[in-house]
């Protein structure tokens, strides 16, 4: 098992630094970049822009550049003894034991150029409402999948199990933005019961992560929740709407599988009650694979909820990657992409390593 | 040659024939079908009997931001700012956007069967050279890349049909070089495959003579969610303001404009485009289900 786990983590390595070789060739070949940030600025002379290139390190050669945005270089040295840090350890390992503090790798991702920022600053500003949102979905319509899976199985061919198939088909034909548009037309417009959008009532509350908003959440936190899920109940409705169908339809396919399966006819056979065979034998199959399933769904609540975070303008991960894509701004994007697919390594890894933790036969 | 013998044969189908059949006798595939070719005969006739021209629209007298709800000669009701008719916008947006839809799928297509034919033919350091290239491109979260190329070739108002759809396809062909590929490793070790090889035929002959007709069936399968993904992604794209040119209509320009006006309920100006992006989408769904089991062999009698 050891073994089988320290080659997955060795290849998930590989492939993550593959990852951000492309995300810094992408936006390397992208136009547009930090010496041209003040080209269009007469008083900027040539001197200064040539200033301005050396101190960013720009005039070195492009795997240098990327050996130092990575973290694996110091930017205080040249050359090989740029890879080891000033502790005598490589500069890429973790900075209380290198001694180096830049790059990407020891979580230092530049300033955005849109304000000055730094980066890991706005990312982790913006990582809370996302992990409030897509959070409370996730929980929702897992839950609802498996409820839903289980009993569509059971009552094969029943009245509920057509009414949720029509209904997996219609939702499955959905743009995730065209149905956030209908629930806003709905709810919103016409019957005007929930807000249109945004985390909190402007004319309530303060900004949500500001200062001011924790005093006015600690001084009526009542007031600060209920309006907090007011906001909640159209973007987490989206979100369960769109994902739940395929879960359920999943679920409702293993159960069925394993309602054929030798121990379940066992328990059948020896007069066990119905109710003691779906607890305790069809649910417990089916909800492995399942559990190992929500590693894959990790990355969706770090990035996944773009969509859905820019039609209710909620101020998450998607609302910003957005923000950055407009305003090209590359620090907080390869910010973005790079913890984005560090989501996305993890949570395959988690999801490999649970299903050979679970299921012998998968470490080979 | 052999005629005599084969004349004694009961009269069999070739595998499209029986899938063929067996698509119209399901209820969902037809339906699906005559959804799909209705929006099609809307789009097409209704681009030519109601052509648009943005540079040929007159300014009007007065400013209206929501519209007018459909009434008798504007069925589908009239667009707030210019007072377009929604009827003419959204035929003419459905033209670029099943082109869109249709020109990504093909391709896609071709490229991932490309790739995945050489992959899987050629095996060792090429294949697992393009199959980690594929991992990589799958690990990016591809609607961030998509909108950000999108944003650069686009620019900041919009650009044209090609480059989005360069855009699509370019993150398009990963999963279908990799089903492609799977095919390929798997029909090459088959016996008729050894036989062929036995029997000295050329190896560009065996990949494209005896491998890629029986690996594409999991591709036929693949094409109608492809077209249904490309449009509804243009449509998100154009939405966001980074796709194709807002004088040009696609039915993300037209929500772009109208969602807007949201808040001031205007249903009509944003429910048909939605209507038609849904409806395409369904129908694509019911195709691609339907020919799903339709092509499995173990369907088959």
């Amino acid at each position: 098992m050891l073994k089988f786990a320290l080659r997955r983590i060795g290849a998930s390595l590989l492939i993550l630094l593959g990852t951000t070789v492309f995300i810094y060739a992408l936006l390397l070949a992208a136009p547009g970049g930090p010496e041209q940030k003040y080209a269009g600025n007469p008083r900027f002379t040539p001197q200064q822009q040539q200033a301005y290139v050396k101190a960013l390190g720009l005039d070195k050669p492009v795997p240098v550049q990327y050996c130092r945005w990575l973290g694996a270089c110091r930017r205080d040295a040249d050359g090989v003894e740029a890879l080891i840090g000033p502790t005598g350890f490589p500069s890429i390992l973790p900075s209380f034991i290198s001694g180096v503090d830049t790059g990407i790798v020891h979580g230092d991702f530049g300033y955005s150029y849109e304000n000055g920022n730094a980066v890991i600053q706005r990312i982790s500003g913006a990582l809370l409402p996302t992990l409030i949102l897509a959070g409370l979905a996730a929980t929702l319509w897992l839950t609802l999948a498996v409820i839903f899976g289980v009993i569509t199985a059971l009552r094969n061919g029943g009245l509920f199990d057509n009414v949720f198939s029509v209904f997996t088909y219609v939702t499955a034909a959905f743009p995730t933005f065209i149905l956030g548009f209908a629930l806003i037309s709905i709810f919103s417009v016409w019957l005007g019961i929930t807000p249109v959008s945004g985390m909190t009532d402007g004319r309530l509350s303060p900004a949500f992560g500001s200062n001011e908003y924790w005093q006015y959440f600690a001084y009526s936190p009542g007031t600060a929740i209920a309006d907090l899920a007011r906001h909640l109940i159209l973007p987490v409705t989206t979100l369960v709407l769109i994902s739940v169908a395929g879960d359920a339809r999943y679920v409702r396919q293993s159960v069925m599988e394993s309602m054929g399966m030798e121990h379940v006819r066992t328990a059948r056979s020896k007069g066990l009650s119905n109710l003691r065979i779906n607890f305790r034998h069809i649910l417990r199959t089916v909800l492995i694979p399942f559990a190992t399933n929500i590693g894959l769904a990790f990355p969706f609540l770090v990035s996944g909820a773009l969509i859905t975070e820019t039609i209710f303008s909620w101020p998450g991960i998607g609302r910003l990657t957005l923000i950055a894509i407009g305003n090209l701004d590359y620090p907080l994007l390869m910010g973005i992409l790079s913890i984005g697919a560090a989501a996305v390594a993890i949570g395959n890894l988690i999801s490999d390593l649970l299903y050979a933790a679970l299921d012998p036969r998968i470490r080979l | 040659m052999s005629g005599a013998v084969q004349d004694r044969l009961p009269v069999s189908e070739s595998p499209w024939q029986q899938a063929r059949k067996r698509f119209m006798q399901t209820r969902m595939g037809p339906a699906g079908l005559l959804i799909l070719v209705g929006i099609f005969i809307f789009v097409v006739i209704g681009s030519i009997l109601l052509p648009y021209d943005f540079y040929s629209v007159p300014q009007p007298d007065e400013i209206n931001f929501v519209g007018r709800p459909p009434a008798w000669g504007r069925p589908f009701g009239e667009t707030g700012m210019l007072q377009l008719d929604v009827m003419t916008l959204v035929a003419n947006g459905g033209r670029t956007s099943l082109l869109i839809g249709l020109a990504t799928a093909i391709g896609s297509i071709t490229i991932g069967t490309l790739v995945g034919v050489i992959a899987g033919f050629l095996g060792g350091k090429v294949d697992s050279f393009l199959m980690r290239l594929a991992d990589v491109f799958l690990m990016i979260p591809s609607l961030f890349v998509i909108l950000f190329l999108a944003r650069i070739f686009q620019g900041e108002g919009g650009g044209g049909a090609v480059s989005l759809i360069i855009v699509f396809v370019g993150f398009g062909w990963m999963g279908l070089a990799r089903l492609v590929r799977g095919q390929v490793l798997a029909i090459r070790e088959m016996e008729y495959v050894e036989a062929a090889r036995a029997l000295g035929v050329r190896p560009l002959r065996i990949a494209l003579r005896h491998i890629l007709p029986n690996a594409i069936g999991p591709l036929v399968v693949a094409a109608p969610f492809i077209v249904g993904g490309a449009i509804v992604s243009e449509a998100f794209i154009s939405y966001l303001g980074f796709g194709v040119n807002p004088a040009t209509p696609t039915w993300g320009n037209i929500l772009s404009e109208s969602a807007k006006f949201l808040q001031q309920g205007n249903w009509w100006w944003i429910g048909f485009p939605g209507l038609f992006i849904v409806l395409t989408s369904l129908s694509i769904n019911m195709i691609g289900d339907t020919l799903r089991s339709a092509l499995d062999p173990r369907g088959r009698k």
